[in-house]
């Protein structure tokens, strides 16, 4: 299924007004979703909590979570602004929403996520998916 | 829209979103729902809900920042 999605992608880009809105927003709450779960696998494994990696494997501690979390509001705040601009845009205008910048702003937080996530083997494993994908 | 949201699109649906989520059955019913329903006024409620929960998680992580918010 997935190595059609890109191409389903493209159909429907072709298409015209509640097609396009459609996608456009399938894109960003596939935005959101990811960078929620991104957060949550990221607290998921933080020390103490019943789901963190347990030794001789590394938690997150509370101190490097702090760290990530201004770059979890502003990639929040690049979120909500993706999803008003397309929220609020009129099709009928033949205006186009400009939010291609927010969801790649959104994806680089996503990364760094992933990056600070504390056993390689989690890492491995995102990191082997992503590069499989689309391919 | 313009090439860049093209490629931004297949970037998202061809690499990190099915990734990502993968494991995270509340997101993939989100998503799954948004793919298949129709129709401008449903999409805008999908949205607004996005919205509502993005400000919800940048206040947290405000929280967090700050000290005032445990993680």
């Amino acid at each position: 299924m997935k190595r059609y999605v890109p191409l389903l992608a493209l159909v429907l880009l072709t298409a015209c007004g509640p097609k396009q809105y459609h996608i456009a927003t399938v894109s960003a709450t596939g935005a959101h979703e990811s960078l929620k779960f991104a957060e949550d696998t990221l607290d998921s494994t933080i020390c103490g909590k019943p789901t963190a990696p347990v030794p001789p494997l590394k938690c997150t501690t509370v101190e490097q979570r702090r760290e990530l979390a201004p770059l979890l509001v502003k990639a929040y705040q690049d979120d909500g602004t993706a999803q008003k601009v397309i929220h609020d845009w009129e099709p009928s205008t033949g205006a186009r929403p400009d939010y291609a910048a927010l969801l790649v702003q959104i994806t680089k937080a996503i990364q760094t996520i992933v990056d600070a996530l504390p056993t390689d083997a989690a890492k491995a494993k995102v990191t082997a998916a992503v590069n499989a994908g689309g391919k | 829209m313009g090439a860049i949201s093209v490629a931004t699109l297949i970037q998202w649906f061809a690499g990190y979103a099915p990734q990502i989520i993968a494991g995270g059955e509340a997101a993939i019913a989100r998503i799954s729902q948004a793919l298949t329903d129709s129709g401008i006024e449903h999409d805008r409620a999908t949205l607004l809900q996005n919205m509502q929960e993005a400000a919800a998680r940048e206040q947290r992580n405000q929280g967090i920042a700050d000290g005032t918010v445990q993680p």
